[in-house]
């Protein structure tokens, strides 16, 4: 049972498709949508999370469709993103970004009169996601003076508080220096180990090797779905997307 | 006790019993005293809409007002009962921020700012208006600070103004820790997570529009508590009290004192602001320009208000 299944989706924004007819199964571990600028990924991932809805098609998490489920709702289930332009708190300190990721997946948001220190079992979560995601020494700094490559890390590090099925990062390395971008790498890698993800990343190098299948769009469709060995020779694929 | 003297509640507390003794000293008074209380009241219930939740309103006069009337009309109608006219100004403030913050909330920025004006204004036109209910342009006069009555306590005048300004003292230390308690909640976390990114808080799996509907309603409640304890100060209630320029003052006492940066700033700038309206006033009827002026002042010179000149301060010395 594949865990994201989209059928036919659509979406068009007046005479433009910017998703066209996309039918996905999504199974366990690490997924990437490659495809040049405009070819409809970050569009994609706004269907899939419900921050816009269908023109036509369904989508279905499991069994259960969430075609026209609001975002909070969709996060709930297990869907989570990080975005191509950083969603931080940035006047939050790192671990208070974190504690507000994990207060919304424990249920604990609508508490009033309770300090917020005193929930154990929160800054016990959000102590060991700084440690998973290699911030845990970086804490008590206020999230706008973290480095960009820790930044790109947190922005991931608020969807993985919510304990997601699915992990949606929408090209964690934009943005970064050649010399941060190997560690969100290998940090992405890691990740593949526990979570299913959906990646969206201009990078080739890093798509091709840390993915176990990549799909290509372009012009709001797929017009490949491989793995990377059959991408890379997929003579379709090099003509309109590797230029060759 | 060193604890307990740390803690900032117990130095403000202090600071106000004493406050009265004061005030004689810059030509004021215990009324001013108490107005002071119920000024900073209505700000802090304001600023956890404005600094907390980063919603601009525009029209907290109107919820401040409705609780003013509520109030009289309980009196009129019904019972002269204080506690149950001070649960009516927060009832009806309360329901009324519930459906206009039902309406609204989905709305950002200058929208959701307009749209509370205007609704102000539309509660205010009802209050000019219903002269049957509301006593229209002339409003509600000649009403009475009932008893304080407590269980298993004699009935305790408050006509005296030291005894009504403790009662105000009391009513405000009591809101003052609620809403501290509030924003330093799980739930003031995420209305600050709001304020800060509420797209990344949707997608963290928060029902923004709810929880920024319940800090819209809380702030209405606070608010028309702040109302109904006027009318019992002022023992009259006006259409004015719902006009913009009301909401206007009470955005310039939040800014003012350094609410965007700092929970006590609206104490500070309710203080300043009732002080010098006093102060000004007893030489010129124009006193709201000088306000102005010192307003744009204050804010040209330290945009996040006087309490953010000791933020920017203790930073420089780090």
């Amino acid at each position: 049972m594949p865990i994201l299944t989209t059928e036919n989706l659509t979406i068009a924004f007046g005479g433009l498709r910017a998703v066209d007819g996309v039918s996905l199964k999504i199974e366990k571990g690490l997924t990437s949508v490659i495809g040049p600028n405009g070819a409809g990924k970050t569009t994609l991932f706004n269907l899939l999370t419900g921050f816009y809805k269908p023109t036509g098609g369904k989508i279905f998490f499991g069994e259960k469709e969430i075609t026209s489920l609001p975002v909070h709702k969709i996060a709930r289930l297990g869907i989570s993103r990080s975005f191509q332009i950083l969603k931080i708190f940035v006047d939050m300190t790192v671990f208070e970004n974190i504690r507000v990721a994990v207060q919304a997946q424990m249920g604990h948001g609508m508490e009033f009169f309770v300090s917020r220190d005193r929930l154990t079992d929160v800054t016990k979560r959000a102590e060991d996601i700084l440690e998973e995601i290699n911030l845990a020494s970086k804490g008590g700094l206020k999230a706008k003076n973290l480095s960009y490559g820790d930044k790109r890390i947190l922005e991931i590090g608020l969807s993985l508080a919510g304990s997601p099925q699915v992990l949606l990062l929408d090209e964690p390395t934009c943005g970064v220096g050649a010399h941060e971008r190997a560690g969100v790498a290998r940090f992405i890698h890691e990740l593949t180990k526990k979570w299913t993800i959906l990646l969206v990343e201009h990078d080739m190098d890093i798509v091709m090797d840390i993915s176990d299948r990549v799909v290509v769009m372009q012009q709001g469709r797929v017009i490949a779905d491989g793995t990377p060995g059959e991408i890379r020779n997929n003579d379709t694929v090099r003509e309109v997307y590797l230029g060759r | 006790m060193r604890r307990f003297l740390k803690l900032p509640f117990v130095w403000m507390f202090l600071f106000f019993l004493v406050l009265p003794y004061l005030l004689p000293l810059i030509k004021g008074y215990t009324a001013l005293a108490s107005e002071i209380l119920i000024y900073a009241m209505f700000a802090l219930g304001f600023n956890l809409l404005l600094s907390y939740t980063g919603l601009a309103s525009f029209g907290h006069a109107a919820f401040f007002g409705i609780g003013a009337y509520a109030m009289a009309l309980t009196q009129l109608k019904l019972s002269d009962d204080l506690w149950l006219g001070l649960l009516m100004g927060m009832v009806a403030a309360g329901f009324f921020a519930g459906i206009v913050g039902a309406i609204i909330c989905r709305k950002r920025g200058i929208y959701f700012s307009l749209l509370t004006l205007a609704f102000s204004q539309m509660f205010f036109f009802i209050a000019f208006r219903w002269d049957e209910v509301t006593g229209g342009e002339t409003g509600l006069t000649g009403l009475r600070r009932p008893p304080l009555r407590l269980p298993g306590l004699p009935a305790v005048s408050l006509t005296e103004p030291m005894a009504f300004y403790l009662f105000a003292l009391a009513v405000f230390m009591v809101v003052m820790i609620l809403i501290w308690r509030l924003v330093h909640s799980p739930f003031g976390s995420v209305l600050q997570s709001i304020k800060q990114n509420e797209v990344r808080a949707k997608y963290l799996g928060y029902n923004t529009v709810f929880y920024k509907w319940v800090s819209f309603t809380i702030s209405g409640i606070i608010s028309g508590l702040a109302g109904a304890m006027f009318l019992l100060q002022q023992d009259a209630v006006f259409p004015t009290y719902l006009n913009w320029t009301e909401s206007g003052n009470v955005v310039m006492v939040t800014i003012m004192g350094g609410g965007v940066v700092n929970f006590f700033g609206p104490i500070l700038g309710a203080g300043i602001f009732v002080i010098l309206q006093n102060a000004i006033g007893a030489y010129t009827e124009h006193w709201l320009l000088i306000l102005g002026l010192i307003f744009i002042a204050i804010i040209m010179v330290i945009p996040e208000g006087i309490l953010g000149l000791f933020k920017r301060t203790k930073t420089v010395q780090q």
